[in-house]
Order: C-alpha cells, then sequence, then structure tokens
C-alpha cells in the first residue's frame, strides 16, 4: 500500500471519529433495548459472553421484559391463553424497526492478484434483520446488497441466511428452521472477528473428490438444539442436532486447490457432468445431510444468563473466565464421478463424506484462545482409499483496552492427497465507537505458491498472502 | 342495617391493626407495580364486601386499573368511558360471564364471589386485558412501580401473605402481626 492510501484511509477514519461524536443510530437489538453493541459484541460481530446468551435465548435477554424499551405491537393479550382453542393463541411483534445495516468499506494489498492495490469503495452493505416474536419465536435474516465490493448475483450470495426460531421456555428444546448456519463448526463463520479470510475448516472443499460442500455460510434444513445451565447457574451444555440439503454453496463451481492439487481435469469433467444432468442448483442430490454435536462450558457465565447482572453491562463484558469443549460430526451425501468398468459416469450421491471436529475455547481474563482440529473425510463409491484433509485451528485475541483487540490465527490443512499448506492471520481492531470499527489485517501464506490456492474472493476464503484496512460501520 | 354494622365493624378493625409494608421486587416483568399482596384466609373470620360497586373502567382502548384486587362478593361496575364498543367477558374459571358488547356511557355489573384470579378480555379489542383478583380478606395491597407496598389493618396474629403477578410465578410468606406494630416484608417474584 502506498502512503498516499494509507494517508486517505487514515483521513477517512479520522473523519467519521469527528462526525460519531455519539453513536447516532444503532442496529435492531441496541435500538430495543437501547444498549450499547458492546453489550454483547467484542468488537462485531465478533460475541462475547452475554452475546452468547442473547443468542441461546432466541434473541431474548435475561428478564427479557425488564429491559426491552420498544413496547412490542400485541397481537393479543397473554390472557387469551385462557380461551384457546376457541381464540387464537397470543403474541407480538417488534414494535420497533427489526432492520439495521452494516456497511464496511477497505483497502486491499494482494501482491498476486491482477490489480494488487484496490479500494473497494463500499466494500459490503448488508441489511441484518432480527427480533423476537412472543414468548417462543423469534427471527433472523440476513440480506446482503453488495459483497466483496459488487453485488451478488447467486441466491445463496444474496441472502445467506433467512430463518425462523422457536425457543421452549426452558430452552432446553429449541428449533431452527429455515437457512443458516450450522453449529457443526469450530467457530462459527458469521461472527468471526478477522473478516479478510474464512476459516480453512469452514470452507476449505475437497479438490480430490470435486467436493465444493462447505459447513458455512448456510444450509438449509431445520436444526434441534438446546442449553442447560451448569451447576450454580455456571457454564452449561449446548447440543445440536441438525437435517439439511448438504448443498453446495456455490454451484457450478470447483473447490479451491483442484488444479494445485492436479485434479482439475476431474473437476471440470464433473461438472461438466452436473449442468448435462441439470443438477446445478444448490441441491443436487435428494440425500439430507445431518449431524449433531455438543459444546459444554466449564465455569463462567451460564449458557442462559445465570449469574449475569440484573443491570445491563456495557463495559469488560469480554472477561468470562471459563473453558468450552465442543465437538461435532457431519455426514453428508455429495456428488462426484464413478468409474466402472473403465466407464466415468455422474452418481449425484456418488461421495459420502464425513467432517468432525473437536474443541476448546478459553476465556482467560481479558484473552481468548480457540483450539480446534477438524478432520474432512470422503468416500468415493468403487473407490478403495478415503480422501482426507487434517486441519488444525488456533486462534487467539486480546482485548488490551475495550477499543483495541489485537487478534492472531493460524490453520494448517494437511491432505493426503497432496501438501499441507498453513497460513497465518494478523489482526488489529480500533473500535473508534461501538458500532464503528478500523481494522488491518494481513494474511501470510508462505508455501502457498500456486494460483490455484489463491483467494476466491466472494468468500474471502483466500490462501494468498494478503492485507487489507477495512471500516466497519454499523447502524 | 347488619351489613352497615358489619362495614362499620370492618372500618373499625382496619383502623385499629397492624400494618404489613414493604417491596415487592418482580424479576420476569418490566417493573414490579402491579403486584397484588394480601392476606390469606383468616380462619374463623368472615369479612363483608363493600356495599357500593368498585368500578374497573375503559379508557382509550385500556381496562384501568389493570389489576382490581376485591373481597369475594364485591360487585364491579364496567362502564365504558371510551369513543369505541368495547366488550367485556372472561374464560377464567372462578367467574365465566361476558357481558357483551356496549357502547360509551353505558355501565354493566359483575359480582365475584369466588376467590380466584379473573382474567378480563374485550373481544373486540385483543389486546386489552385487566384482572380482578378475588380474595377472602380486605387485606391486600396492589404494589407501585417501585414495588412499595402497605397493608393496613392488618388484625393481630399469625398471617400467611401471598403474592399474585400475571408474569411471575406466585410467593407466600409467614408474617406474624403484634398490635398495631408495623411488619416489614420484602419479596421477590421469579
Amino acid at each position: 500500500m502506498s502512503p498516499a492510501s494509507f494517508l486517505k484511509l487514515g483521513l477517512l477514519g479520522g473523519l467519521l471519529a469527528i462526525l460519531q461524536t455519539e453513536a447516532l443510530a444503532i442496529p435492531a437489538f441496541a435500538r430495543k433495548y437501547r444498549t450499547s453493541c458492546s453489550t454483547c459484541h467484542i468488537a462485531y460481530p465478533a460475541l462475547n459472553s452475554f452475546g452468547k446468551v442473547f443468542k441461546a435465548r432466541g434473541y431474548r435477554l435475561p428478564a427479557e421484559e425488564k429491559f426491552i424499551k420498544d413496547e412490542p405491537v400485541s397481537l393479543g393479550a397473554p390472557a387469551w391463553k385462557q380461551v384457546f382453542p376457541e381464540s387464537l393463541w397470543p403474541g407480538d411483534i417488534p414494535g420497533g424497526s427489526v432492520a439495521a445495516f452494516w456497511l464496511s468499506s477497505r483497502y486491499r494489498v494482494n501482491p498476486s492478484a491482477t490489480i494488487t492495490n484496490e479500494f473497494d469503495g463500499l466494500h459490503e452493505l448488508y441489511v441484518l434483520m432480527g427480533g423476537s416474536v412472543g414468548e417462543t419465536f423469534s427471527f433472523f435474516g440476513e440480506l446482503e446488497i453488495i459483497d466483496g465490493g459488487t453485488v451478488p448475483t447467486a441466491f445463496s450470495a444474496a441472502l445467506p441466511r433467512a430463518f425462523f426460531q422457536y425457543n421452549h421456555r426452558s430452552h432446553k428444546f429449541n428449533v431452527t428452521f429455515g437457512l443458516f448456519e450450522p453449529r457443526a463448526v469450530l467457530t462459527p463463520t458469521r461472527l468471526r472477528l478477522m473478516r479478510l479470510s474464512d476459516y480453512l475448516s469452514n470452507r476449505y472443499g475437497m479438490p480430490a473428490t470435486g467436493n465444493a460442500f462447505s459447513l458455512a455460510p448456510q444450509q438449509r434444513g431445520v436444526e434441534l438444539w438446546g442449553n442447560a445451565e451448569g451447576p450454580n447457574n455456571r457454564g452449561g451444555v449446548e447440543w445440536f442436532f441438525g437435517v439439511v440439503n448438504g448443498a453446495d454453496a456455490r454451484p457450478g463451481t470447483t473447490p479451491a486447490g483442484a488444479a494445485a492439487y492436479g485434479y482439475g481435469a476431474f473437476n471440470t469433467r464433473l461438472q461438466t457432468a452436473i449442468t448435462a444432468a441439470g443438477r446445478t442448483n444448490q441441491e443436487n442430490n435428494s440425500d439430507k445431510d445431518f449431524y449433531g454435536g455438543v459444546n459444554y462450558k466449564i465455569g463462567g457465565m451460564g449458557v442462559l444468563g445465570g449469574g449475569a447482572e440484573d443491570t445491563l453491562k456495557e463495559a469488560e463484558n469480554f472477561v468470562d473466565n471459563s473453558v468450552t469443549l465442543g465437538a461435532f460430526y457431519y455426514r453428508g451425501v455429495a456428488p462426484t464421478l464413478v468409474t466402472r468398468a473403465g466407464r466415468e459416469a455422474l452418481e449425484p450421491d456418488g461421495n459420502t463424506f464425513h467432517r468432525a471436529g473437536a474443541k476448546i475455547d478459553a476465556n482467560v481474563g481479558k484473552g481468548n484462545i480457540l483450539a480446534g482440529i477438524q478432520l474432512n473425510r470422503d468416500k468415493i463409491r468403487e473407490v478403495s482409499r478415503n480422501f482426507d484433509e487434517l486441519i488444525t485451528l488456533v486462534e487467539a485475541r486480546y482485548a488490551m483496552y475495550p477499543w483495541l483487540i489485537p487478534a492472531v490465527r493460524f490453520e494448517n490443512l494437511n491432505p493426503n492427497f497432496g501438501k499441507a499448506f498453513y497460513r497465518w492471520t494478523l489482526h488489529g481492531s480500533v473500535m473508534l465507537r461501538a458500532n464503528v470499527r478500523l481494522s488491518i489485517e494481513g494474511v501470510l501464506s508462505p508455501n502457498s505458491t500456486t494460483n490455484a490456492l489463491r483467494d476466491y474472493r466472494r468468500f474471502e476464503g483466500g490462501n494468498d498472502t494478503q492485507l487489507h484496512a477495512r471500516l466497519d460501520f454499523a447502524f | 342495617m347488619t351489613r352497615l354494622l358489619a362495614v362499620a365493624v370492618v372500618s373499625a378493625s382496619l383502623a385499629r391493626g397492624g400494618t404489613i409494608t414493604g417491596s415487592v421486587k418482580v424479576i420476569p416483568a418490566r417493573d414490579s407495580s402491579n403486584a397484588v399482596i394480601y392476606v390469606d384466609k383468616i380462619p374463623g373470620r368472615a369479612f363483608q364486601p363493600p356495599v357500593k360497586p368498585v368500578v374497573l373502567d375503559q379508557i382509550n382502548l385500556t381496562f384501568v386499573p389493570h389489576v382490581l384486587p376485591v373481597l369475594a362478593g364485591t360487585t364491579v361496575a364496567f362502564p365504558n368511558s371510551d369513543e369505541v364498543r368495547h366488550n367485556v367477558f372472561s374464560p377464567s374459571p372462578p367467574k365465566r360471564f361476558n357481558l357483551g358488547t356496549y357502547p360509551r356511557g353505558v355501565t354493566r355489573t359483575v359480582t365475584f364471589d369466588k376467590p380466584g384470579e379473573v382474567a378480563l378480555l374485550c373481544n373486540v379489542h385483543a389486546e386489552m386485558s385487566a384482572y380482578v383478583v378475588v380474595l377472602e380478606t380486605p387485606f391486600f395491597a396492589v404494589t407501585g412501580r417501585d414495588g412499595s407496598f402497605s397493608i393496613v389493618g392488618v388484625p393481630p396474629g399469625e398471617h400467611t401473605v401471598k403474592v399474585w403477578h400475571e408474569k411471575a410465578r406466585p410467593a407466600t410468606a409467614k408474617v406474624a402481626v403484634k398490635g398495631e406494630e408495623k411488619v416489614t416484608l420484602n419479596l421477590v417474584l421469579k
């Protein structure tokens, strides 16, 4: 990046800092409760423990009613329950706007790209919608108007999340239905602090089998899940089980690294066969994938808010000394080419694949460290061997101040069909305001030398060495 | 004459008894108002309801007050002081009734003779609701926003005090009242 570019970016950030002497507008949940983003986020969108509680309760606070400032619109007084089934069950809808906006602008330096230095202008413009409906239902949606500096054309890119949720009053049994990011990940893509690159564990496909499936960003289906607090309202357990389409988020594309690992021709033939068979939609077979897992939090705030303060805490919410252990398993089916009697043919369910992961996520003082390991295994019919990738992930962050959060991530991907590679991501966030974030981030991938492993821009899953400076603004 | 005498006796006892005061914190609600705190049935004691009806009005599409504790046998008048027609009915077992739909200026009455919680609804305006809490003693109070309350004229003795709130689990406490002294009681509803 040239000195002039840095100067421009600095001026832009400074201007926003001056103009935003007060957060003039804040997203939907913050508006509903008249509370700061920092109540639930440590450098949004990354959640702190209280934010995870809010999510687990179906986008409701502990002692919800006490904190609502936007009076919901009644769809029937609660006493109508006594009249049921002769009447509708009562409910309500949010009284204020459920929409919020997230904008970002960035300057990126990528030495291996055609354009090495570029401003995205408006890098992202997302409309986020969320709210609770009555005592048990809630919803969340994300509409991407601009993503990666361009207007998304694919449905899955334009609407990555849209789900409806039922939360039992006990929160032990809940249902999410629609388009959502499964809980079967080491850590959620949508809530990551580092935005330049997504997690390899969530996004990297299997180039050797042509399987472009990725756990994130979304699947269509139903997820059953629940939470229960541990002894003395400390920590607790989360369980989940889901059935989803197991769809390819990017139909018609080959997994990153296909050519680099020597499977470029195979992937091309597979895509040709899929197109010829008319299976170019996101869901390209009739099999449904399933997954399940459990997370157990030891110590700290209860997973449903036990031990949380009676008043909303807007400072130092990132301190929650605790350890969470988690594991998941995902089983899916994907199309592939199967060779029988020397003849290659498309089998929509020819690849049975497995994803299994385990993690440890520790909050210690102002710091957090996440360590995870994930095994990706594809098994193609008529092929005796397995295609494996072993992915390790370590990510750490430290809130030096509530507004200054450096972080680092290390990832290693070790396939049994080719060479391993690793990458570092270094990050620093400066919260100019609770809703304005300036961040600088660099991805260093020293042993990634082939073009085919490079950035696939839409999904920010880049494996290049690159750098960006970025400004986020949410309201 | 007998009824007047009984009312006079109750009034005299209210004036002479002890006072239970304190606060109720209602965790699940926006504030701690509209909790009914009352002395439960006192064995061997019967109380006469007021002669005049107690009023629960309908103004600006709202029942006023939202919570009305009454002694069993009390008649409640439901005037319609609004610009629009209202209906008052209750599906609650202690007193199921339907006063029909009536216009501004009309008042209809109901006598609540069995103890319990009676939810009031309007089948014209689904968001309207109120509660008549029918009690067996006249020793009750409704909390303010801060949860504070004061029950006066409580006869001496060991009493069971109960608290009801539409959004919380009920609570019970034992209270000993001696003479005309003041007893403090603080409760939390979850």
